[in-house]
């Protein structure tokens, strides 16, 4: 703090923050734009959640209906049981777990590789990794679809999990890399001489250290499946095998008569609870996380 | 990689096997006013959307970055729709976008007399790709994250040494935060520029496998998929794989090679 005699001079330096401690007014000012801006971003949701649970009368009828008289929880059950989407679900819960597990898993073994282990031409094969970031996904499909083809590997769930399997994305890698660089590498030459192998050294002093970046990786490729559908929509088309989000996508074209859109409405609100649930469950470490990726280029 | 660069040069149908033709897929794409149409779809929504989600980003980050009561609340809030998946987050737009009274969207702005007519939205080609950018606002949450982290990293005492001089608060904006800022900017650039023109999920919820109305909403990946998997001609659609691929190289080799002129870097200053 810089000694200033006047005194009004002395309260303008010493706030702390830049743009922070502004009168009173402006404070209340920008509270009120910010709970403005909440409540239109929050809109969306409220409005999905009441449609939901509107009667088709109040969804066909004007004025429009922003709140139904008496909530329709019927017609979750009418919407879940339109499609067999219990099966669906299954099936999506089984994809995603495969990919994240098969994600994070080798995710974390390039990672460390990349930043802990010496072999020729590190740097290169680290830049090449990431370069594939630019790669659309578009680009790569179709010989990939063509191979998984050769494979004898449609209509099978194995194009939508075998794939995370092999470095588990260049983003994945390069988050992990970021993370595990920060750790000091004192340790695990202490562990070295202690005649720990490098698996051992991987498993007790890398993953411990770097699970809140896992849980950023898991989460990344888990919601990613989870609300993938150009995957299942090339790969899958027995209708029994389709994935949750893949029926969402077809749900509007088999709507029993007599009901509007609040099924749709349902089923996307059921399609969205795990990802809510999961969000306010992981959200310390993701916005942290996420954060840090982003200052860390 | 390399496979998918030998099938564009071929005539592949998958009942027959690949044709070698030379590049008479790219000459063909070319001259294909749907493809010249996708591109331009493509690049109107990248040039429009990624600039206005920046700066929408950086607004609220800088609403959020002034200390007031309840800022992780409102971190959450405004981060929650990015977490929503596209497939949801399209029907959920659709239905508010509804082209008539029965649009919750339209219902409002009626009542507001904003507007006397309902408007089109999704259904009518001049106004649908607005109303996708208008829809992509709702995710720039993911972007005020990283503007957030990039703020709270700028030192405070180059403010306070700023107020000494007399400088005012746009000024201390456009000299100390913004310079400090551009590699945060950088960063939302050159990510929001990959996803904005890789776009597939929403033009196809929002306009079918066409792109509809009229290809307004027709996205290079979307003419991609639908010539691979709804014609088979796996050879054409290679070919426009890469023309998409390029497209994306191109223009992150030329913000990279421009971020040497207006992205500082601290450690830089010895240089």
């Amino acid at each position: 703090m810089i000694d200033v005699a006047e005194p009004g001079l002395r309260k303008t330096i010493s706030r702390r923050t830049p743009f922070a401690t502004g009168g009173k007014l402006r404070k209340g000012i920008i509270f009120l734009v910010l709970c403005v801006l909440a409540a239109m971003f929050l809109f969306p949701f409220f409005w999905i959640v009441s449609s939901a649970l509107q009667t088709t009368q109040e969804q066909q009828s004007l004025p429009l209906t922003w709140l139904p008289t008496k909530a329709q929880w019927n017609n979750f059950q009418v919407a879940w049981n339109t499609l067999p989407f219990t099966r669906y679900l299954l099936n999506s819960m089984l994809i995603v777990t495969g990919s994240t597990i098969g994600a994070v898993a080798s995710a974390a073994w390039c990672a460390y590789g990349f930043a802990r282990l010496r072999f020729m031409g590190r740097t290169v094969w680290f830049y090449i990794t990431l370069s594939t970031l630019m790669l659309p996904g578009t680009l790569t499909m179709i010989p990939v679809y063509l191979i998984m083809k050769d494979l004898g590997w449609l209509n099978t769930y194995y194009p939508l999990i075998v794939p995370a399997w092999f470095g588990g994305g260049a983003y994945n890698i390069f988050l992990l890399h970021q993370f595990m660089k920060g750790i000091p590498v004192e340790l695990e030459e202490a562990a070295k001489i202690d005649g720990a192998s490098i698996v051992r050294i991987f498993f007790q002093i890398i993953v411990p250290s770097i699970k809140p970046a896992l849980a950023i990786v898991a989460w990344g490729t888990a919601l990613a499946s989870w609300g993938d559908i150009l995957g299942p929509i090339i790969y899958i088309t027995d209708a029994n095998k389709w994935t949750f989000a893949q029926a969402i996508q077809v749900f509007p074209g088999s709507m029993p008569s007599g009901w509007g859109s609040q099924l749709e409405m349902a089923i996307a609100v059921v399609f969205m609870i795990p990802v809510v649930v999961g969000f306010f469950l992981l959200q310390r470490w993701l916005i942290e996380g996420i954060q840090l990726a982003g200052v860390n280029r | 990689m390399i496979l998918s660069l030998y099938y564009s040069l071929t005539k592949y149908d998958m009942l027959s096997p690949p044709a070698f033709v030379g590049t008479q897929n790219y000459a063909n794409l070319f001259q294909d006013p749907s493809f010249l149409n996708s591109i331009e779809v493509t690049l109107i929504y990248t040039v429009v959307s990624v600039p206005l989600g920046l700066i929408c980003g950086l607004g609220l980050a800088l609403l959020l970055n002034q200390k007031v009561p309840g800022m992780r609340i409102f971190r959450t809030i405004f981060y929650l729709p990015v977490i929503v998946p596209a497939i949801a987050s399209s029907e959920l737009w659709l239905d508010m976008f509804s082209p008539n009274q029965y649009g919750i969207v339209n219902t409002i702005l009626m009542n507001l007399h904003i507007i006397n007519q309902p408007y089109a939205f999704f259904t009518e080609p001049s106004t649908a790709l607005i109303s996708l950018i208008y829809m992509s606002l709702w995710g720039m949450g993911g972007g005020m994250l990283i503007w957030l982290a990039g703020l709270q990293s700028v030192p405070l005492e180059l403010y306070e040494a700023a107020k000494v001089d007399g400088a005012g608060r746009a000024r201390q904006f456009f000299r100390i935060t913004l310079p400090l800022l551009t590699p945060t900017i950088f960063f939302n650039m050159v990510t929001g520029m990959i996803g904005t023109l890789q776009i597939f999920v929403q033009s196809l919820v929002l306009g079918g496998v066409d792109g509809n109305p009229l290809g307004a909403l027709d996205f290079i990946s979307l003419f991609i998929y639908r010539h691979a998997f709804s014609y088979f001609q796996m050879g054409f659609a290679s070919a426009a794989g890469w023309v998409l691929f390029l497209f994306i190289m191109l223009l992150t080799i030329l913000v990279f090679w421009s971020s040497r002129k207006w992205v500082y870097y601290e450690g830089d200053v010895q240089r």
